[in-house]
């Protein structure tokens, strides 16, 4: 018994709006970014789900290929929030208002 | 007088009601979408083929086509299904489905799926390989595997270069060796990536 696909897809809409919801109400850089993959993984959902909704296995690719993706964007983004804290001392996304300092 | 904890209403609020909001437009239009059901990975029902008995060469065993997948027959009948073999192993991934061919709901035939396992379908597709044993469709990704190969790396890169610091003067890095003789006891130096200015930095 398969799941119907509208679920997969409120879970979805779920997981993205948590993230957008911590995006738009936080400051902190550490939790943007969570907020960040959050809405990234629902992508990945709407994918795998699509991807069993038309029997084809180019959505599960796709989601690996994004997990891939997410993973260097982490990588990046902890080295960017590093930085931030030791020139300003703290992880404020309001505090870094300008490129170069 | 006790305190006691009070909702702090205000505009401050509009960002998260504009995220729930949209969780509430999206919900309500995936409720209200018409999909219909999944199709998915596994469609031994989708086999409607009258003359199935013929087809089999030992009795026991055959193959037929039906919406691009390849199906061995194992049995046909309504006898016991509880000890069917299949003569000619085609390999892994031996699933044996009761279908109802004839629309009465009750099953009628059972079929060996020679079924490859989803993950092993999608190293297939991910790879590029062409191979028999691959049974569900999809796209390849060779090129876009390469292309994620490649991001990875820079994204390695870019964390390594954003995590030098420069110390007293000299940049150090975090694969870079550490002289432990010259390490002037400047643990918190200057950073780097701030111009190496005075008023900089987290001295």
């Amino acid at each position: 018994m398969a799941v119907d696909t509208s679920y997969y897809l409120i879970l979805s809409a779920a997981v993205f709006c948590t993230g957008l919801f911590g995006i738009l109400t936080r400051r902190n850089a550490l939790l943007f970014l969570m907020s960040v993959e959050l809405m990234l993984n629902a992508a990945n959902i709407n994918l795998v789900a699509f991807s069993q909704y038309y029997g084809n296995l180019t959505g599960q690719v796709f989601a690996l290929f994004t997990m891939a993706l997410a993973a260097a964007e982490v990588a990046v983004g902890i080295g960017i929030i590093l930085v931030l804290y030791r020139n300003f001392e703290d992880v404020d996304v309001a505090e870094a208002a300008t490129m170069r300092w | 007088m006790t305190t006691r904890p009070e909702l702090r209403l205000g505009g401050h609020l509009a960002p998260g009601i504009i995220a729930v909001a949209l969780f509430v437009i999206m919900a309500v239009v995936f409720v209200g979408a018409p999909l219909g059901d999944p199709v998915g990975f596994d469609d031994a029902t989708a086999i409607q083929n009258e003359t199935l008995q013929s087809e089999s060469p030992t009795g026991d065993y055959g193959s037929v086509s039906a919406n691009g997948q390849t199906y061995a027959v194992a049995y046909n009948g309504s006898e016991e299904t509880a000890n069917v073999s299949v003569a000619n192993d085609p390999g892994v991934g031996v699933d044996f489905r009761e279908v109802d061919t004839t629309g009465d709901g009750q099953s009628d035939t059972v079929y060996a799926i020679s079924r490859t396992s989803i993950t092993e379908n999608i190293g297939y597709l991910m790879f590029a390989v062409d191979s028999d044993q691959r049974s569900a469709p999809g796209e390849t990704f060779l090129v876009a595997f390469e292309i994620i190969d490649l991001v990875l790396v820079g994204a390695l890169v870019g964390a390594v270069v954003l995590a030098r610091r420069d110390e007293g003067g000299e940049v150090v890095a975090a694969l870079g060796l550490r002289d432990s003789d010259e390490s002037p006891g400047t643990s918190a130096g200057q950073v780097a990536a701030d111009g190496g200015t005075e008023d900089g930095g987290d001295n």
